[in-house]
């Protein structure tokens, strides 16, 4: 059987972190919770995900925050940001920062898969 | 016994028959040839009886009477009056004060009448008057001296009653005639008069002026005029002297004038004049009088020489030549003309040294009595000063009022900014607090939708997602405040916005059946504007007409053309249009016609807010049943944010025509 590909789900809601993950492991994704953001950046350094979907306002290390420390020591990394914040030019700014998509909250889990097998397939 | 006799007539040979009549008679007799000797004499010597002839030079008879009668000294003295002229002149001796009158004859009546009044005049206390001439039945009427004598008479009464004074004096200036008018000016009887020195009548001065005229021989008028009158008895008098003389005698008459009115009021009139000049050498404006029709300056002041060009030179003073003309303008002169009335004016020229000075002229007519314009006066206000204060206030006025007008837009901006800002902060906490439980829940509906469920759950689950959208919805759009502070500019091309905008309805509006027609103006110039909240903007704008439309014709027409300094859309629909009752309210927020779960209330509020914040104006024209039309105006460039035109925010409150 062919290993599962990684997801780190980054959100400060439990609820939301818990329902994300039946959904990714069910269309096939193996996935790592945390509600915390520097918990998140040891989870990527011990664990190496391949993908990470990334909540913004945060208490503590916030998405921002996070995307500034990994842009450099995970290149790799395909960052998916789910957040509730909607400012004008936020995609141009996320993207500056090294995310690579931007999914407004309350997600549409279609778009998720979408978005997500549109990089897996560009990994394969 | 021997008695004092005088004797006075002119004819010698009279005089030497009545002396020696007199003195066979044993009688002490003096004689003299005029009044003047017999007055002389009489200063020293007192006779009983006197024999005056009537008609002499010098002082006449009559005259003498009059002076003896008033002589104290010379009371009791029985006066005779010896008449050549009795058959010619009706002659009332006794009201002379004589006390007989023998009409002169021949010489043996003569001397028989004289012999008869000796007896009349008897001793003191005894002495008779004769009642009638003596002789008068023995002398005839002679034509010539009755026609003389009748002359003399007019004379008489002239010089009598003329106003003048006249003198005549002898040759050692002792006066031998004075009229009343003379007596009257000296304010000396005529009988003191009579025989005293002419100079006696003048004292100081005039005494000396006299004195000098007379020191030399007159035998040529002389004259003291009017124009250097002197004093006579406290009055100023001219004076003009006429030699007579004939082959006897020589006499000046002298001819005097009263000038004491005329002077007194020439004086008046010079002192007047003297106090105009000064009143208008006094003021500090330019004041000068013109002739009118041809504008020769009679007068000016010495301000209007120095300040107006061109009347430098002219008369100073009144009544003095008028050689210069008036300066312009000439409006004014005309004006007081032709209106017979004040005219004022304001007139602007450059002063002497090139700066430009504001005067204010004033000009009044003067009138002569049959009403014409006789004389105009122009006087000029120098209000260069208070028209530059004028401005200057007027000038604060505006700034204050400009001031006062940005303070008011600037709080109008600030209360409806304070507004939104605080509708944004709330609304962004609030949605994102809203969308992450709409989050959850979406979430977990969206998993419950991939097990194995019975239908009528993944229906209501269906019915779950929709609601989640709805909420959504409404909570981003409450949140589309709380980005306002990123107000980010750029050159917009409408044209291009629009049909991107459109682009992203356009599946909505087949869907619907709505036709969208576009009516671009080909030089529609691009915009300073935030691209996405104008795309916000036509949105709403579609949207809102699409929503309106239900049924019918369905076309949203959008009209673009430049205006002014900017830009203008129209949107039309052929919807259901706008109440009349609710064509204000539709810019409120939360306003809605829409069925609940369709609308939020909140589409045309954000319109409204993103094109003010734009600087712009939108209004809504509608009757209803027969579709709305919105009408957008955008400018060109953006100002400061806080600085919108106040006018544009006022028209932003008319919402709309109410047909």
């Amino acid at each position: 059987m062919k290993k599962k590909i990684k997801i780190l789900i980054v959100d400060d809601e439990y609820a939301f972190c818990r329902s994300l993950k039946i959904f990714l492991e069910k269309i096939g994704f193996q996935t790592i919770v945390t509600t915390n953001g520097e918990h998140a950046l040891d989870i990527l350094k011990e664990e190496n995900p391949a993908i990470m979907t990334l909540d913004i306002r945060m208490p503590g290390l916030n998405g921002y925050d996070i995307l500034q420390k990994v842009k450099r020591t995970h290149p790799d990394l395909f960052i998916i940001v789910i957040t509730a914040i909607d400012v004008p030019k936020m995609e141009e700014m996320l993207e500056h920062s090294g995310a690579h998509a931007l999914l407004h909250k309350p997600i549409d889990l279609q778009k998720l898969s979408d978005t997500l097998y549109g990089f897996v397939g560009h990994l394969l | 016994m021997g008695r004092k006799i005088l004797v006075v007539d002119n004819h010698p040979m009279v005089l030497k028959l009545i002396a020696n009549l007199l003195e066979k008679g044993g009688h002490e007799v003096r004689t003299a040839e005029d009044g003047l000797s017999a007055l002389d004499i009489l200063k020293s010597y007192v006779p009983e009886i006197i024999f005056v002839d009537l008609v002499m030079p010098n002082i006449s008879g009559e005259k003498l009477c009059r002076i003896i009668r008033s002589m104290p000294e010379l009371q009791g003295v029985y006066l005779v009056i010896l008449s050549a002229i009795a058959a010619e002149e009706e002659l009332d001796f006794t009201a002379l004060g004589a006390d007989a009158c023998i009409a002169k004859g021949s010489m043996n009546n003569l001397a028989r009448h004289v012999a008869e009044v000796l007896e009349l005049a008897g001793p003191a206390g005894r002495r008779k008057k004769s009642r009638n001439i003596l002789g008068l039945d023995e002398v005839a009427t002679r034509e010539i001296t009755r026609e003389l004598l009748s002359s003399r008479k007019h004379f008489e009464i002239i010089l009598r009653n003329m106003s003048e004074g006249i003198f005549e004096f002898a040759e050692n200036r002792k006066i031998i005639f004075a009229n009343p008018a003379a007596v009257a000016l000296v304010g000396i009887s005529e009988e003191k008069l009579l025989g005293s020195d002419f100079i006696d009548i003048f004292v100081d001065d005039s005494l000396e002026t006299v004195t000098a005229l007379l020191g030399i021989p007159l035998d040529s008028p002389k004259k003291i005029s009017e124009k250097a009158p002197i004093l006579l008895n406290g009055r100023l008098v001219s004076l003009q002297f006429l030699p007579v003389s004939d082959e006897t005698s020589a006499s000046t008459i002298v001819i005097i004038h009263d000038v004491t009115n005329r002077k007194q009021a020439e004086e008046k009139i010079s002192d007047q004049n003297k106090f105009l000049s000064k009143l208008i050498e006094s003021l500090p404006h330019p004041f000068f009088v013109v002739r009118p029709k041809c504008y020769r300056v009679l007068l000016a002041n010495s301000s209007a020489m120095r300040h107006i060009e061109g009347l430098a030179g002219c008369p100073q003073h009144i009544g003095g030549p008028d050689s210069c003309k008036a300066p312009p303008p000439f409006t004014p002169f005309e004006r007081v003309q032709q209106d017979k009335d004040s005219f004022l004016m304001e007139y602007v020229e450059q002063a002497r040294d090139g700066k430009e000075v504001t005067h204010e002229i004033h000009a009044h007519p003067i009138f002569d009595k049959e009403g014409r314009v006789a004389q105009i006066i122009e006087y000029r206000l120098d209000i260069t000063e208070r028209k530059k204060a004028e401005q200057a206030l007027q000038d604060s006025k505006d700034a204050l009022q400009e001031a006062l007008d940005n303070l008011q837009v600037a709080q109008q901006v600030a209360i409806r900014q304070e507004k939104l800002a605080s509708i944004g902060t709330l609304a962004s906490g609030v949605a994102h607090e809203i969308l992450n439980p709409l989050n959850i829940i979406g979430t977990l509906a969206q998993v419950m939708q991939l097990e194995k469920i019975p239908a009528s759950m993944r229906e209501n689950l269906d019915e779950m997602l929709i609601q989640i959208k709805r909420a959504t919805k409404i909570t981003n759009n409450l949140r589309a405040f709380s980005h306002q502070h990123d107000f980010e500019i750029s050159m917009v091309d409408v044209h291009a916005l629009f049909d991107k905008t459109a682009a992203l309805l356009e599946y909505d509006m087949n869907l619907d059946n709505v036709r969208v027609e576009r009516h671009y103006a080909p030089d529609l110039p691009r915009i300073e504007a935030d691209e996405d909240q104008l795309a916000q903007v036509f949105l709403n704008m579609m949207s809102n007409a699409r929503d309106a439309m239900q049924s019918g014709d369905k076309r949203i027409i959008i009209e673009t053309r430049p205006k002014d300094d900017g830009i203008e859309i129209r949107f039309a629909d052929t919807g259901i249009g706008i109440d009349s009752t609710e064509i204000d309210k539709i810019f409120d927020p939360f306003f809605t016609t829409k069925d609940p779960g369709r609308g939020t209330g909140l589409g045309l509020w954000i319109v409204y807010s993103i094109i003010e914040r734009h600087c712009g104006t939108i209004r809504a024209e509608s009757k209803k049943g027969k579709g709305a039309q919105f009408v957008i105006f955008l400018p060109t460039h953006q100002p400061d944010q806080e600085n919108c035109n106040p006018a544009e925010e006022k028209q932003n409150r008319t919402h709309g025509d109410r047909g």
